[in-house]
């Protein structure tokens, strides 16, 4: 690990606490309470850009496995495997922060509307991509498999999310369309400061997790070495 | 060698081995049986609607007897690497995928009718004004989970535990399949007529198009040692 | 003048941090009997693999009579060349030998199958068992079945993986038998194996691998003692 690198995790990393208070601040202090809802509507700034994070995962979740099956490097396998990850874990973030939503605002702990729908089903994709590395013996295999997987489960997405749609009424919460219960203006700005921390966070977990795992495989590739020696 | 040869011969020789025994087809429709018996149990038929319940209880039953049957796609190639048979003949890897997935619907198809006749017995309703377009459904639906079901598969025939994997991975992604699948069914058997199903159902041809466009480019990266 | 029937360059596998074959550059001209010897795990296996296009190099390159190993759409052709025979039977255990043959030659657009069938049946010996399971054949005759499916196409390129291994001494008559034949009617071989006695008596040239390197390449040495010690130099084992 070089210097410069170094430097720039650290930064990366900084930058990250810093937006995260930033966020936070905008989120619980700044942002105006909403007019029905009341507090809890502010679940909302880590809800949205979760299922974005959730989404831009996956589609690199398949990126990754196209560049694997082209290349063969098992770099595109470790950059899989902690993009589902990490798309798993903001996943988990939405299903969980919905229901915290849903309960006073709807009265219910859990809806079949799609979006939490479609999260669901994403996160069963998702944690069945993780679970082929069980059922195979070696690298190679697992991360062929995966990349075949995350393939398809990304093709899956879009149709997941068509076919939930039109199976189920609309999320309450929707902007840039013509509907009822959207964002005022003055909402906007913690959305921004909210999707950026996102952003960030997704990276740098992606990256911690990616350098995790390169440091798992180069310790079973000297075990590897040693035995071979033997 | 014919590229449309290849896949039927493959397909064939799938047909003729089901044949000796039945094995596949047997255990598939024994369990599909056995599920649609414990439904019987479990949910209270005289409270609900026929065509609602019927269609839920159909689109539970088939996947999960299907899934059975395509796990043994591979058995007989992986026993004795006979697969590497295939691929060492002159013959595109994508014509045995395609050979498979061809063998792997007849049965899906088999095992719809049969299942689709049983439930008519079970759930008395009459099966035949609704046969052709339930037949459909069925039709577009087995066809989506084979494309599936064949090259997961692949996956699952190798790995250890394999039928768990097939599980794992088929029944999420076959979501919206079998989503689409009972939105078909139900209108249907309350008497509506296919126009009212065509978004499902186009949906459901849209999602066969792409699953089996990706078996046909995929299948060849699972089958190298 | 004819492309040598096997060339590769620079042609390696790994698994992981494991050297299967470190970069190979080989050549084996038209109707040769390459023996390819060398202790477990040296990457005779994985050599026959790639070049029967069942495996995917790391890196390089093989050609085969000039034409590139290789798979994907319009690659088929150029698999015509090649018999393969390995340590798994390659044929389906629950269909007869004469099933199986009659399968694998519709594969390859073979005319007068049936014919060719039964004399293939016959040359390896396995008329009386060619209705049976092939799962219910002895190991040899598994083993000739397995011989007699990669000929069956008459591919000019026969590559054989430890045939002779576990075979008893008549199985092992047959197989020699036949491939002293093939070789006779200008087959290129490549055999891979442990046995020693049958790579001197089949082989004109030998190759040896260890640890994935090539070794040693020459002509075949005459007589026991002068194979048992290029092996021991070249593998740097005992002899077997």
């Amino acid at each position: 690990m070089t210097a410069t690198s170094q430097a720039l995790k650290l930064a990366l990393w900084a930058a990250l606490t810093v937006l995260m208070l930033v966020a936070l601040h905008s989120v619980f202090l700044e942002a105006p309470a909403e007019r029905v809802m009341g507090d809890v509507q502010r679940i909302f700034y880590f809800h949205f850009p979760s299922a974005l994070g959730c989404f831009a995962a996956f589609a690199v979740v398949c990126g990754a496995g196209v560049a694997y099956l082209a290349t063969r490097h098992l770099r595109w396998d470790r950059l899989g495997r902690a993009a589902a990850e990490v798309g798993v874990l903001f996943c988990t973030i939405v299903l969980v922060t919905g229901p915290i939503w849903a309960r006073p605002a709807w009265g219910v702990w859990w809806t079949w509307e799609a979006r939490l729908t479609t999260t669901l089903v994403l996160w069963l994709l998702y944690v069945s991509y993780l679970m082929v590395g069980l059922y195979t013996d070696s690298r190679e295999q697992r991360a062929r498999a995966a990349a075949v997987v995350g393939i398809i489960g990304f093709l899956d997405v879009p149709v997941v999310y068509f076919s939930v749609q039109w199976w189920r009424g609309h999320h309450p919460v929707i902007f840039g369309r013509a509907q009822s219960g959207g964002l005022s203006p003055d909402m906007w700005p913690t959305v921004w400061w909210c999707l950026a921390t996102f952003v960030l966070l997704f990276v740098a977990l992606v990256g911690l997790r990616i350098s995790i795992a390169a440091t798992e495989d180069a310790i079973s590739d000297l075990e590897e070495r040693l035995s071979q020696r033997g | 060698m014919n590229y449309l040869r290849g896949v039927w011969l493959v397909a064939r020789k799938d047909l003729l081995s089901e044949t000796r025994t039945f094995e596949r087809l047997s255990s598939m429709l024994f369990l599909a049986l056995t599920i649609l018996v414990i439904f019987n149990f479990a949910l209270d038929f005289s409270r609900w609607q026929m065509a609602d319940l019927a269609a839920g209880v159909l689109w539970v039953t088939l996947p999960l007897a299907a899934v059975l049957a395509l796990h043994d796609s591979f058995r007989a190639e992986r026993e004795d690497q006979a697969l590497w048979g295939l691929l060492l003949a002159p013959l595109d890897e994508s014509a045995i995928y395609l050979g498979k997935l061809l063998s792997n619907l007849l049965l899906l198809l088999i095992l719809g009718a049969l299942t689709l006749g049983l439930s008519a017995v079970f759930f008395n309703f009459n099966l035949v004004p609704v046969a052709a377009g339930l037949g459909l459904v069925v039709l577009l639906n087995a066809l989506g989970f084979a494309a599936l079901g064949t090259l997961f598969a692949t996956l699952s025939s190798r790995a250890r535990r394999g039928e768990v994997l097939l599980h794992l991975l088929l029944l999420p992604v076959a979501i919206p399949l079998i989503l689409a699948a009972v939105r078909s069914t139900t209108p249907l058997l309350a008497g509506r007529g296919l126009g009212e199903v065509r978004p499902w159902l186009q949906l459901t041809v849209a999602m066969d198009v792409i699953f089996t466009t990706a078996g046909v480019l995929l299948f060849g990266y699972l089958t190298e040692e | 003048m004819m492309p040598p029937a096997v060339r590769t360059r620079a042609l390696s596998k790994r698994y992981g941090a494991r050297v299967a074959l470190a970069p190979l550059d080989l050549e084996v001209a038209a109707g040769e009997f390459l023996a390819l010897v060398g202790p477990n795990g040296a990457g005779k296996s994985t050599l026959l693999l790639l070049l029967a296009a069942l495996a995917r190099p790391s890196d390089g390159q093989a050609w085969l009579f000039g034409h590139p190993v290789e798979r994907g759409p319009g690659s088929s052709a150029g698999r015509r060349a090649v018999g393969y025979v390995g340590h798994p039977l390659i044929a389906y255990r629950a269909l007869s030998p004469r099933q199986n043959l009659e399968f694998f030659g519709r594969l390859y657009g073979l005319p007068g199958l049936e014919a060719l069938v039964d004399a293939s049946l016959a040359r390896f010996g396995l008329a009386e068992q060619a209705d049976d399971p092939a799962g219910s054949l002895s190991r040899g005759q598994q083993q000739r079945l397995s011989l007699a499916r990669a000929l069956l196409h008459e591919p000019p390129l026969l590559l054989l993986d430890e045939p002779f291994n576990s075979l008893d001494s008549e199985a092992t008559g047959v197989l020699s038998g036949a491939l002293r034949q093939a070789s006779r009617a200008g087959r290129t071989v490549l055999m891979a194996t442990h046995d020693l006695d049958r790579a001197r008596e089949l082989a004109g040239q030998v190759a040896v691998l260890r640890r994935g390197h090539l070794a040693l390449r020459a002509e075949a040495p005459a007589g026991a003692q002068a194979w048992a010690s290029l092996y021991r130099r070249a593998a740097g084992e005992a002899g077997e």
